[in-house]
């Protein structure tokens, strides 16, 4: 893995899902990972939330610190240039679109210095409404780029329906994805497929991806 | 992408449905957690030929759909619990002048600035005094995402029809959560709408949208019209999903994100042998109170479950006339009760009430 992973994408793509899982698949292959939760537009379901599963695999969190709290405040009580002094790999969980990816303007510059160490990832999901083409796709990533004054480096490909994601589902993204990367010359780093009992079988190579965000019915 | 299956959170279905509706004028103010309806709308809006403005401030947002709904156009505002009691006086301004228009409430902990974590502390304000006057609003309580888009539909629909304002009160679960939703045609909205104000040209007397009467007898008489509609309304419109009632002799009932949790609880009591079963009212107002009276000879008890101090359980005691006991248990202050919780009340009410 790069030093540093910055993870984008459109309001609901699955950002947090992927950074959890990242975190947690690199720190048991040996990475010694901090995943810092960058979101300062949605205070409902992050990556800080999932504090006890970041303990549970040596992950450390850095989260603002009304995180989680009834105080509604964008605030970032921590700055990229400090975490990549820890020498641990860092995992930035942004917010969502445009407006969740702005505060990655303020360490852009720094950012562009550590290029070779830096990767700048963009989820996507086909399944989602405002990304359900590649000119949707393309559109969001175009508006996350200006925000934040970096280019994305890697598309990942996270299409899914929730629990009833299927291999149909996780095929038509994997086409989309691919269209996705010929237009606009960024690769892939991965497709995920969520980890569920009717996707055991589906063929090729996926990022499994546990669902760790739940509602208490599920 | 007519009728694909797409992964969308509870705020964007409603609000790309409120689009395909016929939505052409949306206002909003931003407000955690229905910031969503509004950041999606000023994406989409622009696209179809709508309108998407930021309004300085609730009131300002629900004025401006009182004067967009006065020209016939379907508009729409949103918010969360505090906004919404701004808006109450724009609401009860459009009641009067019974013109249709929705308004969107994904609720959130109160009193006062409460908290951002999700509530169901806004019963009595949608249903009972969403502003000053005698009126009332059209209230649906969608309980997935699926029904978050279809329920504004059929509140635009009923709002045209009945001539009144139409409220969707829900809530930061539902508003949040993220769920397959598939998107039925658009429904038809162009309804004659003869009284709108939208330029006499010399050919028509003019259309006064106003809610404001010289006389107390002209007062008197709108009032009295206006609640002969609101029987059509109580006869023509309630609406509930009734779940292994039959055999019942525990009713747990709630709206909304409790409905979810408390179906998974009377699932768990089931397979524990306790006959339970589930009263979801999906309108609000008018409430649903043939589905609660039907089951009053062969239930024993009920329970109330929501994200409050206790206000749904009025309607639910009237519902039943007292002739049961109805019990209540709820969290409040973004506390969100789970359904091993709802289960261990269905088990105390099986041993004390069911001898």
């Amino acid at each position: 893995m790069k030093k540093i992973t910055v993870v984008t994408g459109h309001y609901g793509s699955g950002k947090s899902t992927f950074a959890a899982n990242y975190a947690v698949r690199c720190s048991q292959q040996g990475e010694r990972v901090t995943v810092a939760d960058m979101d300062t537009v949605n205070p409902y379901y992050r990556t800080a939330d999932l504090k006890a599963l970041f303990d549970e695999n040596g992950v450390e969190l850095i989260a603002p610190r009304y995180a989680g709290s009834n105080l509604d405040m964008p605030i970032i009580d921590y700055d990229i240039p400090g975490l990549y002094e820890t020498g641990r790999n860092i995992i930035i969980d942004m917010g969502g679109d445009d407006a969740g990816a702005y505060p990655l303007g303020k360490f852009a510059a720094f950012l562009r210095e550590h290029k070779d160490e830096t990767e700048v990832l963009y989820v996507v999901n086909f399944c989602r409404c405002l990304t359900y083409d590649t000119d949707g796709a393309q559109e969001i990533l175009k508006e996350i780029e200006n925000a934040c004054g970096l280019k994305a480096t890697a598309v990942v490909n996270n299409s899914n329906l929730g629990f009833e994601t299927d291999e149909s589902i996780i095929n038509e993204g994997l086409k989309k994805a691919e269209k996705l990367s010929a237009e606009t010359g960024i690769p892939i780093f991965c497709s995920t497929v969520p980890v569920l009992e009717k996707c055991k079988d589906i063929k090729g190579e996926l990022f499994p991806v546990n669902i760790y965000i739940r509602n208490v019915w599920n | 992408m007519a009728n694909e299956r797409m992964l969308m959170k509870g705020n964007e279905a409603l609000a790309e449905a409120a689009v395909r509706a016929g939505c052409k004028c949306y206002f909003g103010y931003p407000i955690t957690p229905q910031t969503e309806i509004a950041a999606y709308m000023s994406k989409r809006m622009p696209k179809c030929g709508g309108v998407f403005l930021q309004a300085e401030s609730e009131i300002a947002a629900i004025n401006m759909v009182y004067g967009a709904a006065a020209t016939g156009v379907r508009a729409m505002t949103s918010s969360s619990s505090p906004g919404v009691s701004l808006k109450s006086e724009g609401i009860s301004y459009a009641a009067g002048c019974d013109l249709p228009c929705v308004i969107v409430n994904v609720q959130r902990a109160g009193p006062g600035l409460g908290g951002i974590q999700p509530a169901q502390n806004d019963y009595y304000l949608a249903t009972r005094a969403a502003g000053h006057g005698d009126f009332f609003l059209i209230v649906y309580a969608p309980s997935s995402v699926q029904e978050m888009a279809d329920y504004v539909v059929k509140a635009f629909d009923m709002a045209d029809k009945y001539r009144m304002p139409a409220m969707i009160l829900t809530d930061g679960v539902l508003g949040q959560m993220m769920e397959p939703v598939v998107f039925s045609d658009p429904s038809d909205s162009t309804v004659n709408k003869d009284w709108a104000a939208t330029g006499h040209k010399n050919e028509r007397k003019h259309n006064i949208i106003n809610s404001l009467y010289l006389q107390p007898e002209e007062l008197e008489k709108s009032n009295i019209a206006r609640y002969k509609k609101y029987d059509i309304v109580k006869a023509e419109l309630p609406e509930a999903e009734s779940y292994l009632t039959e055999d019942a002799d525990i009713i747990v009932t709630g709206y909304g994100a409790s409905a979810r949790i408390v179906r998974s609880a009377v699932n768990a009591a089931r397979a524990e042998g306790i006959k339970a079963g589930m009263i979801r009212p999906i309108t609000l107002w008018p409430f649903p109170a043939e589905a609660y009276a039907k089951t009053v000879d062969t239930c024993k008890a009920y329970l109330c479950v929501e994200l409050s101090m206790g206000q749904m359980i009025d309607d639910v005691k009237l519902a039943t006339s007292c002739r049961r006991p109805v019990r209540f248990f709820g969290r409040t202050g973004g506390v969100i009760h789970t359904p091993a919780e709802i289960l261990e009340q269905i088990r105390t009410i099986a041993k004390e009430e069911l001898k």
